[in-house]
Formats: C-alpha cells, structure tokens, sequence
C-alpha cells in the first residue's frame, strides 16, 4: 500500500522533480559495494549472456541475464584489490552520466572515453586499456599495409566514413573529413549497424577500436580490418584510451580504482582483452535461416520474456488506462449549474482543469520522454525501481514503471475516446434512465457507460494495438520487452537483423490475433452471425490497422 | 366538488422557469387527482414540455413548488433557506425593540423548521419511479433487448427477483401488444413499437402517473394511431396521465381535463368538454380553429 502511494504522489510532481534532479542528496553505496554501470551490448568490452558461466556476473536487478567481457573482468579485479562487492547495472549509453551523477551507479566501467566535455559532469581515472584505431572496409577494398598521411588521403578521398553516435570513434571522421577528403557520414546508434551499412556497401568505411574491430569482423565475414598510422589522430590518439568514470569529487574512490589499475600489467591486460575478444566471437558463420535458428534456440527464453512483458504491457496499459480514462473523461467533462456554491464550482473547476492540462501535456510528448522523465524523477525521489521485485522470476522492476508509464499515457487517449463516445451519445438515453428512477450512479453504469464503449470499440481496439507496438519505446528505461529482447540475444552474435525479423514476426502475430478477437467481440454484440470464411476476414483487417501515437 | 374532498395525487403551484433571460414558464398551477386525463395544447415553443419536465424535475423550475402526495419534491431546500435568511436580515433591520427581534427570530426559526418538514426525506430517485414518462423520442436502451428495456428498472430500482419482472414486463408489453418481439433487439422495431415498449417500460414500475411528452410527434402519420390506441386503453383502465400533445381530436377524445398554454402562460384551462368545444378565451378558439382545419 506504502509503495502504491508512494508512485502515485510521485507521479503528480515528477515533472518538478526533474528539474530539481540536479541538486538532490547523493546516495551513495552503502559500504563495500562497487556499483558499475555499462551497456551489456558492446563487444568485446562488454555484452549479456543468458546463463551463469565462470567469467560473468549477473546483471542487478534482472534474472537470467549476465555480463561479460574486458569490463567485467576489469571490474573484477578491481573490487578484488579493493575487497568490494561488485553490482552490475544495465543501463543506456545515454543514461550511464545522469546515471552516475544521480548515485544510482558508483562507476562507469564501459569502455568510455575521458574527453573534456564528459569531464564537465564527471571525474575519471586512469586508463585501463588503450586501444588502436582501426577503419573497417569490405574485404575487396582490403589492404594490408598500414595507411599513413598520403596513402590515407588516396584511400578516403570522397568515401563515406561512420561510426556510432558520441564516440570518440566518430569524432575523429571529423579529421578525415577535413584533412583527408573523407565524407563523414551521420552517425548511427551501434557498431553492428554500422557494420552493416558497410558489410552491404552504404558507406565505404566505418572506424573502430581494435578490440571492436576484431569481434565485428568475425561476425561479419566479408569485413576486414585496415590499420592505419596512429600518430595521424594527433592529440585524439589520447581518447583512444578508455577510463573509469566516477562522480565528481569522488577523490576516495578515485585514489583506490588508481592503485588497483596499477597493480594490472599491460601484458595482463592484453591477454584479458584477447580473450574477451575470442570468447565474443565464438559464433560460427551461420546462413540466415540458421542464424535466426540459432537466436531461436539459444535465446528462446529471452524473446519468451519479451512478449509476455509485451503483452502484459499493452493488455494492463490498456485495461487500466481504460478504467482511468473514464475517470478522466467524466472529470472533462464535468458542467456548472447555476445551483452551485462557490465551494463547489472551484472543485469542478480545479478538475476540469487538472483533467484538461492532464490529457494535454501527455498526448502532446512522446512516451518515450514520458518514461525517462518518470525514471529520473522517480531516482531523484529516492524510488530505485531496479531494486523492488528482486527475486520474482521472469519480471523485475522496470516493468512496473513500465506498466505504470504506459497506463498513464494511454489513460489520456483512452479518455479522449471515451469523451467523444459520451458527447455522441443520446442525451435521452441517461434522461429515460433517471425518468425510470435509477440513480445518476446507476443511469451511468448500465446505460450510457456500456453504449459509449460498445461505440468506440474500433477506437480502444486501436489503442491496445498501438500498445502492443509502442510499448517497444520502454526500452529506454530498461524494461525488458519484445524489443530489449533483440539486444540482448544479439549483444554477442551481432546477428541483428535475423533478430529483428523475429521480433517483427511476433509483433504481426499479435496485433493480428488482437484485431481478430476485437472483431469477433464487435460482431457478438451486434447480434450479426457471420457466414463468410476466416480467410476473407483476416484479409479485412489489414484494412484500419493502428496507427503510431508517437 | 367530489374531488375537493379527495387529496390531489399531484400539486403543481406556482412554477415559473428561466433558461438565462428567457423566461419560458410564467407562474403555472394544476392539481392532479387520481384518474385524470389531462392533455396539454398549445403552440410550439409555449413552454409544455418543460412544464412537465418540471413535474418529475428532469428539469429544476427556478420558483414554485412540486407536492406528490403532499410530499414536497421540487429541489429546492438551500434556495429556500436562503431566502428565509435574507427575509430575515432585513426584518431584523426594521426591528425597533429588542422584543421585536427576539419575536423576529422565532418565527425565523419556525420558518426554517417548516422547510425542513416540507422538503424532508424525498429520494427523487423513488419518486421518479411513480411519476413514468414517455419520451417523444422513445429513448429505448440501445444496448438493451425488449424484454431487458422493461425489466432493468424493475431490478435495480425496485429489487424485484428476475423472474418476478419478467412476468410484470411480459404482462405489460402484453397490453400494449409487443408481447411477441421480446427478444428483439430496439434497432429491429418500427417508431410505433418502439413507442409502445417505451410506454409498456414505464407501466412495469407501476406508476401513479405518467407524463407523455408529445408521444406521437415522432412518429409516420400511420403508426400514429397504434400508440394512441394504447394510450386511449390506459385511460380507460383509470390510469392518471398528464399527455403533452398536438392531436386535437385524440385529446378531446381522451382527456377530462384540459389545458391551453402559450407563452409560458396557461391561457385556459378547465373541463375537455368546455375547453375545446366552447373555449372562453379568444386566443384558444384561434388556436383550436387553425389546427382543425389542416
């Protein structure tokens, strides 16, 4: 009960809260626990598997799911020296800073970089492992000499080059760019799409680490690595590197993470990195059929995950968002009678209000925003959904923000619906209602509410659809959905497209079934028998199918 | 003179409505005693409706009061003890010795103590039950069978056991002869029937009176006269209807009461007989003699 308050009287100031977020108490560990945060989902730093091996750790907060890779086994060693416990937390590239600076996490040990603009929000230690900077080419462009100044500028001039978004990989295209004639290419949001765009001929190049590289290539047969001479990056070279973040004046823990990397010899860590980068690229090259047979039987569980969080996701969003939606519709719709009091006609008036702005301000962003705000406000009030539901099988906590995220938002279409159901309905049907003697209570339930759904069916079929769908967004706050589940069976295999046409098959099978049912529903209640075959009514669905909210 | 010593089933006194500036119901009285047929004519827009809107306060009249068996109905306690309260301010200000006020504050209290007698425990829910109306646009429960639109009240409002109000429904649509569609559902039957399930619907709660709103005004001229029939059976039958309407010669033939309204006034008003064969008023010979002629 305590919980439920507690989520409910959040969700009224969270938007307040987020702009305090900056300047909220720190929480920090409590003692002996090293909270590190990375992606899970790049090779060979870092990736997920789905059961416990002798290298991996869980990841905090979700069953069944373990990290491994170079960062790992740093962190490791780290908390050995520093007789720590180790966490492992799963979280967004994006999020990792916001992360660290709200003390949900104590460090990012995630093959970041220690630039300038990320030293603004937060401090870092030494490196712990430097890499090369390598381009990756189709293998007929291959060559393998290493490219210094003049060979580069014949081997780039007028080619396009990418790389993944915000990394320090990206930002030296723009040397290339300027100095070597190179066309620095948009850039895209992982490595293996990347590689993909190069593998089938979109960009001529991509720029890796060494380590990416080399796990990406044995993925992608028909790639291969071209060295180049290191001292054309100049002062970027040093970004090479890759450092532990830590919060701001953390100087402590600063101090012991130092000492611990001192104690790592370099041969250590090249051996360390060596097989993390076999063990990432121990898939075999596999036709697409047997790829995607592979992520069927490796992975079952986790796409079985996914769509049961799917759907619990878009039939709760949509049941409860129903059922708070009418609240919402009748709150709109509230009228002033000449009778009321002053009393009175402020509480309507404060409810017509709070109802409008309500429905206002959560159709008018995206649900994708909805959630990361929900999220950090909800850190920022003291609520760490990563940690309620430890121990349930199958669900952790970010499925309740999920949930509680997409019902708010569905609420305020739903109520929409329902309004313009009430104000199309028949004034006379609630006056024979009353004029029979039921109470305004009654009028309601068993005449007018039943007609108006009965008449906007088509519409709530629409919204659980469109959840169905959109509830793929809630992956920016970590809920293990369909969508999360593509990243997490291909985090080591990088066989990413063959996980997404698995995904897409499912979505398809759901909303069809989804729309099936709903007809048969609409059909039942109209009293129609229908005699025509299943066949011509599957063809008449893809008719009004739902479209996106967002 | 015979019902003078009866009590009225229904007292209707003084009742005036403003929607806004537009004063649509100017001071109306009727007494209603048990047995009476009393039709309402006049031209559109003369205010009918609302005044029988008022009656079962589907519609609140801004003055007046409402009795059903001498029990107050109208909504009215806070505008009431309102007015009492600026009565007696401005009493207290012309009050000369403290005698006087304490006089002045007596009857204040015996005042408020009488509203509260006379408006006292009216559930307006139960009271609508006795009063029925039938609807000029039949407003039959769309998402409800015949048989359901007659029974769901009978359950919910007056907790009759399922088979009890089925037996009660299927009596009255027997009456009103729908007693062989009762499983159809509202979309499948004609304007007429639909008017006579709404009419067999009311008569399920076993109503002291009944209200029909211009029944007929919705309906193709030939299905007219089904719903007529049925009304014209009810008033043999004794039943106490108060029927808004603008057929003439069924309300002649029907009522034993009658009442001519325009502009929110009653213009005339008295026995059927005398009013429409021999109307006092000008106005009413104008209006009777206009719509016979088409």
């Amino acid at each position: 009960m305590n919980f439920f308050r507690k989520i409910f009287s959040f969700g009224a100031v969270a938007l307040l809260t987020m702009l305090l977020a900056g300047c909220q108490s720190s929480n920090d560990t409590s003692k002996g626990q090293l909270i590190v945060g990375l992606e899970c989902n790049y090779a060979p730093f870092n990736w997920t598997e789905t059961s416990a091996s002798d290298t991996n750790v869980p990841i905090d907060g979700k069953s069944n799911q373990f990290a491994d890779g170079y960062d790992i086994q740093i962190s490791k060693k780290i908390c050995d020296y520093m007789d720590y416990d180790l966490v492992i937390k799963k979280l967004d590239w994006d999020s990792l800073i916001p992360s660290l600076e709200s003390g949900e996490i104590n460090a990012i040990i995630a093959g970041m970089t220690d630039t300038p603009e990320r030293e603004q929000s937060i401090d870092f230690t030494n490196e712990y492992y430097r890499s090369e900077l390598v381009l990756i080419v189709d293998s007929k462009n291959g060559t393998d000499n290493v490219l210094d100044a003049t060979t580069l500028k014949t081997y780039l001039n007028g080619k396009a080059v990418e790389s993944q978004v915000s990394t320090v990989t990206d930002s030296v295209i723009d040397i290339f760019a300027a100095d070597y004639g190179a066309i620095h290419s948009k850039a895209v949001d992982s490595f293996p799409s990347a590689a993909n765009d190069v593998s089938t001929g979109i960009v001529f190049a991509m720029t890796a680490e060494l380590p990416v590289a080399k796990s990406l290539c044995a993925s992608y047969t028909n790639l291969s690595i071209v060295h180049i001479d290191q001292a054309i990056l100049g002062e970027t070279a040093s970004e090479l590197g890759v450092s532990i973040g830590i919060k701001k004046g953390d100087t402590v823990l600063k101090t012991n993470i130092n000492a611990a990397l001192a104690n790592i010899k370099q041969s250590e860590r090249n051996d360390m990195m060596t097989t993390a980068v076999e063990q990432a690229s121990s898939e075999h090259q596999l036709s697409d059929i047997d790829k995607i047979n592979y992520l069927l039987s490796h992975y079952f569980q986790t796409f079985f995950n996914g769509l049961v969080s799917t759907l619990l996701l878009a039939i709760i969003g949509s049941v409860v968002g129903l059922i708070l939606g009418i609240f919402l519709a009748l709150g709109k719709n509230l009228k002033f009678s000449k009778d009321d009091n002053l009393f009175k006609k402020t509480i309507k008036g404060l409810c017509v209000g709070l109802c409008t702005v309500y429905s206002v301000v959560l159709r008018g962003t995206p649900m994708m925003v909805q959630a990361l705000i929900f999220k950090f406000g909800a850190q920022a009030m003291g609520i760490n959904f990563g940690t309620i539901l430890t121990g349930v099988p199958i669900f952790d906590g970010w499925l309740v923000a999920g949930l509680i995220v997409i019902t708010l938002n569905t609420a305020a279409y739903m109520g929409e619906d329902i309004r313009t159901g009430l104000n199309g309905l028949d004034a006379g049907q609630q006056e024979a209602a009353l004029s029979l003697g039921m109470s305004k209570f009654k009028s309601f339930t068993l005449v007018v509410l039943p007609q108006c759904i009965r008449n906007t069916l088509p519409t709530l079929a629409n919204e659980y659809i469109i959840n169905i769908k959109d509830s793929s967004v809630l992956n920016v706050i970590s809920v293990t959905e369909l969508f999360l589940s593509v990243s997490i069976a291909t985090s080591m295999n990088y066989f990413i497209i063959q996980g997404y046409v698995i995904i897409a098959c499912i979505y398809l099978i759901l909303t069809l079934i989804a729309t099936l049912i709903f007809k048969e529903i609409t059909m039942k209640l109209d009293g129609k028998k229908h005699n025509f075959s299943l066949f011509t009514r599957t063809a008449s669905l893809f008719k009004n199918h739902g479209r996106s909210k967002y | 003179m015979e019902n003078n010593i009866k009590k009225p089933i229904l007292q209707v006194k003084h009742i005036a409505k403003s929607f806004g500036e537009n004063q649509v119901l100017k001071d109306i009285s009727l007494d209603v005693y048990k047995g009476d047929v009393i039709t309402i004519i006049g031209p559109s827009g003369s205010g009918k409706s609302t005044f029988i809107r008022c009656i079962n306060r589907m519609t609140h009249p801004t003055d007046g009061a409402v009795y059903y068996n001498g029990r107050r109905i109208d909504n009215s306690a806070s505008k009431l003890f309102y007015r009492e309260k600026l009565r007696y301010k401005a009493a207290l200000h012309l009050c000369k010795t403290s005698k006087e006020a304490v006089d002045e504050e007596n009857k204040h209290n015996e005042l408020k103590n009488a509203i509260k007698k006379d408006t006292k425990d009216v559930n307006i829910n139960l009271v609508r039950a006795k009063i029925g109306m039938v609807f000029q646009s039949f407003n039959l429960f769309n998402n409800m069978d015949v048989l359901k639109n007659c029974t769901i009240a009978q359950r919910k409002v007056l907790k009759r056991t399922k088979e009890e109000a089925e037996k009660i429904a299927i009596n009255n649509l027997t009456k009103v002869g729908m007693s062989d569609r009762i499983n159809s559902k509202v979309r499948d039957l004609s304007g007429g029937q639909k008017q006579r399930v709404a009419i067999a619907r009311t008569l399920c709660m076993d109503p002291d009176v009944i209200l029909f709103d211009e029944p007929t005004s919705a309906l193709d001229p030939e299905m007219v006269n089904e719903v007529l029939d049925v009304i014209q059976k009810l008033a043999k039958e004794g039943m106490t209807m108060i029927i808004v309407t603008h057929e003439m010669n069924f309300a002649k033939k029907v009522s034993n009461k009658a009442l001519f309204m325009e502009k929110g006034y009653v213009v005339e008003s008295g026995d059927s007989n005398q009013v429409f064969n021999h109307p006092k008023e000008k106005r009413t010979k104008e209006f009777l003699s206009s719509s016979t002629k088409k």
